[in-house]
């Protein structure tokens, strides 16, 4: 499995690939720092899983999920983001995401999201 | 000038969001936090040229360390999560699962205490404004968090230079194992956004009162 993880910290792409580990100990992992070196790196890594943070400069995730989408209409996008508005968990997942986490991430999350992925 | 009630009903809406705020800082640092009991002050541009900023709020006075969230549009201002300097390696080795040993000199930070602060700040400040959009019902869209290093004193200068007629002061501490305050919540708002806000918890207000 590969698994592309984007968010403009750092720390938190160090936290969200560490706790993956626990769930996906074989993954392959990618990081990227904002939307647009996510689109750049899709098309070449092929990740069977993207977890998209949403606010970060230069593109936002909500931007990234519309452009990956157009060009990847299976891409399987988690949003993980830190604003818990309702609003934004709709506009999200209108746009394809396939389901929206709070940030900070954990194994329960994570183990929730095993289940919908391999049903 | 807020009347008692509406400084009660504000009060008490705060502490809901930094109590939910509070559990997700745990949650990262892995440790008990402890809250102050919030305060809200409600200052005019008058009050701005009289009080005594350096002792309103005196952790303003150290050099710190903050994460600026701008949050608009009908209702907008500006959200601090604002570190003590001295408490930076500290929360850093907490959220990285790290050993903590203090240094005789912690004067520089790296890139990484950095970014740590923005990632906590961001997460903490966007449980308190997300809870505040939702009850006014409004989708509040956000900047990107900045974070500044603030030398002693230059903090309270800038974010006390108000261009609005008032400043909405929402503010509460958070400590680990009820020491040091690690952590400190300042929330401005502007003058339009008083207003709203206002109006919100006087419609509470009747509501409870029918």
């Amino acid at each position: 499995m590969k698994i592309l993880v984007v968010d403009d910290s750092a720390f938190s792409q160090k936290i969200t690939i560490k706790t993956l580990r626990s769930i996906y100990p074989d993954a392959v992992y990618e990081t990227a720092d904002d939307g647009v070196e996510c689109i750049e790196k899709y098309g070449t890594f092929l990740p069977d899983l993207v977890f998209m943070d949403l606010l970060m400069p230069n593109m936002t995730g909500q931007e990234a999920i519309v452009q990956l989408i157009k060009k990847f209409p299976d891409a399987k996008i988690i949003v993980l983001s830190a604003d818990v508005q309702l609003t934004v968990r709709e506009e999200a997942l209108a746009a394809g995401a396939l389901t929206f986490i709070n940030k900070p991430i954990n194994v329960d999350k994570l183990e929730e999201i095993k289940l919908l992925i391999e049903g | 000038m807020l009347t008692t009630t509406q400084e009660d009903i504000l009060k008490e809406m705060y502490n809901v969001f930094v109590g939910e705020a509070a559990n997700l800082l745990s949650e990262i640092l892995q440790k008990r936090i402890f809250l102050s009991v919030p305060e809200v002050e409600l200052l005019s541009i008058r009050d701005l040229d009289f009080i005594d900023k350096d002792n309103l709020i005196p952790i303003l006075n150290g050099t710190i360390l903050s994460t600026s969230l701008k949050f608009g549009n009908v209702f907008s201002g500006r959200a601090e999560f604002i570190f003590p300097t001295e408490q930076i390696k500290y929360v850093t080795a907490l959220c990285l699962g790290e050993e903590y040993a203090m240094e005789a000199e912690e004067s520089s930070f790296s890139d990484e205490d950095f970014d740590v602060v923005k990632e906590i700040g961001n997460i903490i400040l966007n449980a308190i404004m997300g809870g505040m959009g939702s009850l006014l019902e409004m989708k509040l869209d956000y900047d990107v968090p900045q974070v500044v290093l603030h030398e002693q004193g230059e903090f309270s200068k800038t974010f006390f230079n108000s261009q609005e007629s008032n400043i909405l002061l929402l503010y509460v501490n958070f400590s680990v194992d009820e020491s040091e305050v690690i952590g400190l919540i300042l929330i401005k708002f502007s003058l339009e956004s008083i207003e709203f806000l206002i109006q919100k918890v006087d419609e509470i207000s009747r509501d409870v009162d029918e």
